[in-house]
């Protein structure tokens, strides 16, 4: 499954209804100034992050630089990869200007499984899907 | 598990060598299994045979189950093992009471997950690699 596929999956899950509210805004929002590293490559994190305002760079480190890969905002998922899995992370998240984000660890998934015990059932349904998917995709390999 | 999860299925014990399902096989009734105890290996039935270990605490069986489709899997328990299991309904009662398991499956999926695709982007590259050697 690359990346693509697993935010999007992520995404599916996380725009439950009543995903959000005031409380969870209050529990779990952050804002972070321009310039901030939020992620950083090599890094073992398992924190997610929904960014609710503000666009985020993600960039991959070449040699002293970093080129930037991709720029995303509102609505969107970083570090998805590591939240349920522990994982290395794949590339830096610097924030382009304020951003504002929910950020949930491990820890919180009981707050969030609390919010909406809705988005577990897409996820779940989803990821099954790509299992089977995946499934196909190595029997086809032998053929 | 609490009692509150483990009222809506049921539990079973089963022996070294117990082979819960196989692949093809028709899903109905009590499909989708926790690891209380033991040790159970999922194989995918590849060519070169594609194993899992599943330790306690594990969730097996929900994928066919969630998308109503035959077994893609076969399932063995190595160890004495016991085991719960509960049909769909019973599961879907039990993952929205308990947010651990619910974590503890959706943890399970995506190591599946990767699993496959680790394994998947392996064997294309020994593919490549040996159809860049027939070519030369």
């Amino acid at each position: 499954m690359s990346d693509r596929d697993y935010t999007e999956i992520m995404k599916i899950a996380f725009q439950a209804e009543g995903a959000i509210n005031d409380e969870i805004r209050r529990k779990f929002g952050h804002t972070y100034q321009d310039k901030t590293i939020i992620i950083k490559e090599g890094d073992i994190g398992q924190q997610i992050f929904w960014i609710l305002g503000g666009e985020v760079y993600i960039t991959r480190r070449e040699g002293t630089k970093y080129k930037v890969l991709n720029t995303v905002g509102k609505g969107e998922l970083i570090g998805e990869m590591s939240f349920f899995d522990k994982s290395v992370r794949s590339a830096t998240v610097i924030s382009k200007g304020s951003v504002e984000a929910l950020v949930f660890s491990k820890e919180n998934f009981q707050d969030i499984f609390a919010a909406s015990p809705q988005w577990t059932k897409r996820l779940l349904a989803s990821l099954s899907s790509r299992i089977q998917f995946m499934i196909g995709k190595l029997n086809s390999l032998q053929h | 598990m609490t009692e509150q999860e483990l009222q809506y299925g049921e539990q079973l014990r089963a022996e070294p060598g117990t082979i819960l399902y196989q692949p093809g096989d028709a899903v109905s009734g009590s499909s989708i299994y926790y690891v209380v105890a033991g040790l159970v290996r999922l194989d995918l039935p590849l060519s070169e045979r594609l194993s899992v270990y599943l330790h306690p605490d594990s969730v097996f069986g929900l994928v066919e189950s969630l998308l109503s489709s035959p077994r893609l899997t076969g399932a063995c328990c190595l160890e004495s093992t016991i085991l719960y299991r509960w049909d769909r309904e019973g599961f879907d009662l039990a993952s929205s009471v308990s947010w651990e398991l619910a974590f503890n499956t959706i943890t399970g999926c995506t190591q599946y997950l990767r699993v496959l695709n680790a394994e998947f982007s392996g064997r294309l590259r020994l593919a490549g690699a040996s159809g860049a050697g027939k070519g030369a």
